[in-house]
């Protein structure tokens, strides 16, 4: 397992925001601001899959992905 | 994302069967459900509301001053990078950003506790004006 680089982050933000963001996660300031940032990382992703559009061609069909023929 | 018809979210909140309902409840569970601004408006309640949520933002940010909380953490460098590149903007407001996403599950969450607790007083048709 490699170790993964870290960066310690000194930020400022709204009181209310954290707490809401908190309750959603059931956990504390840290692992509540890794979370956001997954998920904004995962948006990214999105983004590179909607470029995609239409602009790849597959060697089978769904169905034949799927296994159903 | 899905973005959510009327019909469709009345008809989860009332606890009816389809395949339309089916996709919203998916939706919700995957935090990609998009509600319609008349629709958020007409259910207005705390947990409920897009508009609250941008009203709260907008008065936040805009209007009075904020209470606010310092932090200091540890985040992967990595992880750090592909959000502030989704965002396109720094890390302070980047991990706002990634606050902001997080609390509006909340909402979400209170949405799929309502599925089939409530009955409105208007049809859908009757809510779009069709009839």
């Amino acid at each position: 397992m490699a170790k993964e680089r870290m960066k310690k982050l000194t930020i400022l933000v709204p009181e209310d925001l954290l707490r809401r963001a908190q309750r959603a996660t059931k956990g504390g300031a840290t692992p509540t601001v890794r979370k956001g940032l997954e998920l904004l990382a995962a948006h990214d992703a999105y983004e590179g899959l909607r470029k995609m559009r239409g602009k790849v061609k597959f060697g089978l069909t769904w169905q034949e992905m799927r296994g159903d023929e | 994302m899905t973005c959510a018809d009327t019909s469709s979210v009345v008809a989860y909140i009332q606890g009816e069967q389809g395949s339309d309902v089916d996709l919203v409840d998916r939706a919700l569970a995957d935090c990609s459900l998009v509600l319609a601004p008349g629709l958020a408006a007409l259910c207005c309640h705390s947990w409920f509301c897009r508009i609250e949520i941008r009203h709260e933002c907008w008065y936040d940010y805009g209007m009075a001053k904020e209470r606010m909380k310092k932090l200091t953490i540890l985040v992967p460098q990595d992880l750090l990078r592909r959000a502030e590149r989704a965002t396109k903007k720094g890390a302070t407001p980047t991990v706002r950003k990634g606050l902001e996403l997080l609390a509006a599950h909340d909402v979400y969450d209170h949405l799929l506790a309502l599925e089939g607790k409530v009955k409105f007083g208007l049809t859908w048709q009757e809510m779009r004006g069709e009839e």
